[in-house]
Formats: structure tokens, C-alpha cells, sequence
């Protein structure tokens, strides 16, 4: 079994690497759908067209939550 | 009832899956077609939205990370939802010849993510004084991307059985796909390298999204 604590080897920055390294993965990597229900995150839309799910705002919510994450920063509540 | 979707592993994959995902919603898993999905139901998609943003991502990935420490798999996009199990079942059953042989051909590889930063000032034109020059840094920059890439993918060494790289704006990303076994290896090359090209990240294993292919019909 491959040891948890192998997923993230930044060579540079750790701990904010990893959490922008996972939502940019989870965000961006995989198989979508078609035909899935459009839901908002944060306040941000992530739009479809017809039946095809566009995830166009995906850098705009990365980020979004990259503000929210921040200590004392911008993002919203 | 709607459903957010997590993985596709092989329908033969053993492997724990973890008790609660998302918003703390119960991991289920439907087999079929060859394949095994997993997912969690939700009363609407309203109920997931509400789950602060970063919360639900990490839990997301928290459950791939379990699944992906004991077998293959190939990810959904965060967030995929679908409008209920038959909607899942029809996607599973017309898409299955496929991510069944994709998942076959990936079973015991894992993806390395190196991203190489750009020089922020050449990609914005910050100094240049004229279009020309902007345009001289620009591919002087591309060049200089493509040189440290490849770099990387030679110090990678035999272990690496594909690579990718795409610039994007922010400089280049470059995949390695590598058995699991190869992944202490490669860290290390990479490391070594990575001292003498500032910046440089690496990160993984991840499930090898990136090499993937099959078109959704």
C-alpha cells in the first residue's frame, strides 16, 4: 500500500503547494460527465451549456479558495 | 436523488472504501459493466453547494487518496454530479469498453506532476519596451521552459513510460507516468535536478488523470 504521507514531495514551499496542488487536481483533473447537475461553490458558478458541463470558472475558484484559505485574507465568509 | 460521483476503479478492485466523504455523506459504490463506481447521494445539489468550498475538495480528495492507496482508478472532476443512480448506471454502461481497458493498461501506474514556474516578468512583457522585444521574451522563455522540461524527463530516467507537458501561463507542467514502484526513484532524480532549476515542484503520486483516453460518446 502506497504510504499516504508520499502524496504530496514539493520540492519548494510545502504546505501551501499542497493545498493548491489538491484543489487544482481535484478541479481540474478527471472525467466529467455530460448531462451532470451545474452546482455553485462558494458563490462561484461553474456553468454549463446544454447538456455538457463547461467548468469555465475553475481558475477563478481556485483562486477564490486559495483567498478564503489565506490567514486574515480577502475572502468571503 | 443527485449524486456526486468520486472514481471508476476495476470492478475486480479490492480495497476498503472509506466510510464518509463529502459533507460526511456515506461512500457507496455501485458495480457494473466491468467497472466500480463510487459516490455519495445527497438530498439536492443545493446540500452540496452549502459545504464550504475547501472543505468538500479535501474531502473529495480524502477519499481518492484512500482508494487510490490500495488500486487504480480514474477520478471524476470535482464536482460531478449526476441526477441519480440510473443517470450514473447509463454513463457506467455506455462508457465501459473504454475506462475498463484504460484502467486495465493503468493498474499499477501512478502520475508525478512537475510544474517548472515561468519568468513572470517575460510572460507579461513587464520590460518589454516594444512588441518585438515582448515577443522575443516570450519565446524566449517557451525555449528555455521546453530546455529545463526536458531536462526533467531525462533525469526521470527509464522508469517514466509517458510524459505530457503543456505551458500554460504560469510556465510548464510536465506528467510523468511511472509504475508505483518507480516513484522513490524518480523523487529523488528529480530532487537532485530540481536544485539547479529554482522553483521547480514536484508533486504525487497522483491517479494518472492526465493520460486517460477515452472520449466520452
Amino acid at each position: 500500500m502506497m504510504a499516504e504521507n508520499n502524496l504530496l514531495a514539493g520540492v519548494a514551499g510545502q504546505d501551501e503547494i499542497s493545498l493548491l496542488d489538491i484543489l487544482d487536481h481535484v478541479l481540474n483533473a478527471g472525467v466529467v460527465i455530460h448531462g451532470s447537475v451545474v452546482i455553485s461553490l462558494a458563490g462561484v458558478d461553474l456553468i454549463y451549456l446544454g447538456l455538457n458541463v463547461v467548468l469555465t470558472s475553475v481558475e477563478t475558484a481556485l483562486r477564490h479558495m486559495h483567498l478564503e484559505e489565506m490567514p486574515g485574507g480577502a475572502g468571503r465568509k | 436523488m443527485p449524486l456526486l460521483a468520486y472514481c471508476m476503479m476495476e470492478e475486480a478492485a479490492t480495497g476498503e472504501r472509506p466510510v464518509a466523504g463529502v459533507g460526511g455523506a456515506t461512500v457507496e459504490e455501485v458495480r457494473d459493466s466491468g467497472l466500480r463506481c463510487l459516490f455519495s447521494r445527497f438530498q439536492s445539489a443545493e446540500d452540496l453547494s452549502r459545504i464550504p468550498a475547501v472543505e468538500s475538495a479535501l474531502a473529495f480528495h480524502q477519499v481518492l487518496q484512500a482508494l487510490f492507496g490500495q488500486a487504480g482508478l480514474i477520478p471524476f472532476r470535482f464536482p460531478t454530479v449526476v441526477e441519480d443512480e440510473g443517470a450514473l448506471l447509463r454513463f457506467l454502461r455506455e462508457q465501459a469498453p473504454g475506462y475498463t481497458a484504460e484502467l486495465a493498461r493503468l493498474r499499477h501506474m501512478v502520475q508525478m506532476e512537475i510544474h517548472i514556474p515561468g519568468n513572470r516578468e517575460a510572460g507579461t512583457g513587464t520590460l518589454a519596451a516594444t512588441g518585438r522585444e515582448y515577443l522575443e521574451g516570450r519565446q524566449r522563455q517557451a525555449s528555455e521552459l521546453k530546455a529545463a522540461a526536458e531536462k526533467l524527463r531525462q533525469a526521470g530516467g527509464p522508469s517514466v513510460a509517458e510524459w505530457r507537458q503543456r505551458q500554460s501561463g504560469q510556465g510548464m507542467r510536465c506528467y510523468a507516468l511511472l509504475p508505483r514502484d518507480g516513484v522513490a526513484g524518480f523523487q529523488q532524480a528529480i530532487q537532485v535536478l530540481s536544485r539547479s532549476l529554482p522553483g521547480v515542484r514536484l508533486s504525487g503520486p497522483w491517479p494518472p488523470a492526465e493520460f486517460v483516453e477515452v472520449k466520452n460518446s
